[in-house]
């Protein structure tokens, strides 16, 4: 039986993509509002605000922790402000950070921001900033070492091992572009592509086509947290929190827990077994799989990792159109890092908070129907760790 | 699978390629400079292993256990005492990948080249660079031998290259 202790209540989002223009300040204002309006409370309900932090740096960092964000919505009764970032964990991180707040008991409403403004940045300074963000910046980028490349490598450890071809690694990003374009704010809404289209672009890191990385953006999303208890009697649709499992692999990939990059689903079950077990759940009782990848090898190897397909053979699974809109596992419905856009930190707050929206019934387009249950997951660094949830519209005590 | 491209190598086109992305992007000769490792002082020795022509790995004397990359203390069993052995210089590829564009500016230049996650029999595994490879030929369980190659301001990098003699 779920013990559920904490609730998402409301959502925020601004569109995804090129938009040098809007400044991560009026993101994360925007953020906020929206998802306060959504959860349906007073913005002086508030008592805690966590944001994440901006990546490659920002005076929006300093702002941040030196509390603007509660002024400037006018949260007058906020009580506590944090920053927590741990990359592309951090809708993971800042999560726990509002959850330790909401247990203190000072707190009973929590809001979670991120924003983030790439094209304030040259292309060289991002290329510079993910080489060495995603290389280790001794061992690795004096060889060249990218971000690309890692997942390149990895992609083709992964296929070598497993006999996954490329053309199914580029179904991955058909997949998520056919729910992306379902998505109005996704950076890619109005350009479908085919698998054709990916295995032609241009080869970036052999065996990976530009299509197959994903692109930098601007964009930002929030949510609003509160206990279990109080969700109960709240008059909206709560999406409960009802298991959690968590690993560490590693900084730099030489130090990878599980070695063979046939077998990373070793890594990466375990943890997801953890997150079924506490919400009483199974594989089979879910109706979505929320998965972040950001690159198409990392999503297989993630789907490897749940139980649904024998490891190895996701790549099949979704060639055969399984996890695309009206496949028999939806998957990733919001096309994430692929097809809504990387926000460096933020690709797991949109995978999170397109996993709320399911739930409540306000996905749009991509709505999945009587969705009741799904499991999402988040990880950062260079794969350095993996974070599942699972997530309710109730909470299965009956089970 | 691409095919090795050989650059000409000749001065007058290497800088002629490089005005015109100075041009392009914007950029500096400045920002043509290789990124090179900024050694702390438990790594140092390894860098002045290389450029001695030796592959250093730290091992703890408490343990055994051989840490690249290496830190303070040994990250097995927490002991301080170590030292510095020369490593067997062999080595087997488990995967690799060509950087072909996207690379940052210092690397442009460079493209197509390899890099390689390495397998030493020592225990650790190193991210480098294959070199003098026909790309055809990269495969799982390659036999590797270590390279010394000069990266400027003093650094000579470790890098790999087939070991013809162990049948690569």
């Amino acid at each position: 039986m779920a013990k559920a202790e904490f609730a998402i209540i409301g959502t925020g989002e601004v569109a995804c993509g090129y938009y040098p223009e809007r400044s991560e300040f009026e993101i994360a204002y925007r953020v906020a509002k929206t998802a306060i309006d959504d959860a349906g409370i007073s913005k002086d309900r508030i008592g805690g605000v966590v944001s994440a932090a901006h990546i490659m740096g920002s005076e929006y960092n300093t702002e941040v922790y030196f509390g603007r964000l509660p002024e400037a919505i006018g949260a007058r009764n906020c009580k506590m402000v944090a920053t927590t970032i741990s990359g592309g964990a951090s809708s993971f991180s800042t999560r726990k950070t509002a959850e330790g707040m909401l247990r203190s008991g000072e707190v009973d409403y929590v809001l979670v921001v991120h924003a983030q403004r790439f094209s304030q940045f040259t292309a060289n300074e991002q290329a510079k900033f993910f080489a060495s963000a995603g290389a280790d910046p001794e061992w690795e980028v004096p060889y060249g070492m990218t971000y690309n490349a890692l997942a390149a490598m990895v992609s083709q450890g992964y296929m070598s091992s497993t006999g996954t071809t490329i053309e199914q690694l580029a179904a991955v990003c058909v997949a998520c572009r056919r729910w992306a374009n379902l998505q109005p704010n996704a950076m890619f809404r109005d350009k479908p592509i085919t698998l054709a289209d990916v295995l032609k672009s241009r080869m970036v890191a052999y065996p990976l086509t530009a299509q197959m990385c994903n692109v930098l953006a601007d964009g930002g999303s929030a949510f609003v947290m509160t206990t279990a208890d109080i969700a109960r009697r709240h008059s909206g649709k709560p999406v409960y929190i009802l298991g959690e499992g968590s690993d560490y692999s590693h900084r730099s990939i030489v130090r990878s827990k599980v070695r063979d990059l046939g077998r990373w689903h070793e890594f990466m079950a375990p943890p997801a077994h953890r997150a079924f077990e506490a919400a009483g759940l199974g594989p089979a009782d879910m109706d979505i799989f929320e998965i972040y990848g950001s690159y198409p090898v990392i999503s297989l190897m993630v789907m490897d990792a749940l139980g649904i397909v024998e490891p190895g053979r996701s790549g099949a699974l979704v060639e055969a159109g399984q996890t695309s809109p009206g496949g028999r596992y939806p998957t990733t419905t919001n096309g994430e890092a692929l097809g809504f856009g990387h926000t460096g930190s933020g690709v797991g707050f949109s995978v999170l908070v397109e996993s709320v929206r399911q739930l409540q019934g306000k996905a749009g387009a991509a709505q999945v129907e009587g969705a009741r249950f799904l499991i999402e997951n988040c990880g950062g660094g260079a794969f350095m760790d993996i974070h599942y949830s699972v997530l309710g519209n109730e909470i299965p005590n009956a089970y | 699978m691409p095919t090795e491209t050989t650059t000409d190598g000749t001065g007058a086109q290497a800088m002629s390629a490089r005005e015109t992305l100075k041009q392009k992007l914007g950029l500096t000769d400045a920002d043509f400079a290789k990124p090179l490792p900024q050694p702390t002082a438990w790594s140092k020795p390894f860098w002045d292993g290389a450029k001695a022509g030796r592959l250093l790995l730290k091992t703890c004397l408490s343990c055994g256990h051989v840490d690249h990359p290496p830190y303070p203390f040994c990250t097995a069993c927490g002991s301080e005492e170590s030292e510095w052995r020369v490593a067997s210089g062999r080595g087997e590829l488990q995967a690799y990948a060509i950087n072909m564009h996207s690379v940052p500016v210092p690397f442009i230049e460079d493209i197509p080249f390899v890099l390689a996650l390495i397998d030493i029999p020592e225990g650790p595994r190193l991210i480098s660079n294959i070199v003098d490879v026909d790309f055809k030929e990269l495969r799982k369980g390659m036999q590797l031998e270590v390279v010394f190659r000069d990266a400027g301001n003093g650094f000579v990098l470790p890098k790999w290259r087939p070991n013809r003699a162990a049948g690569a």
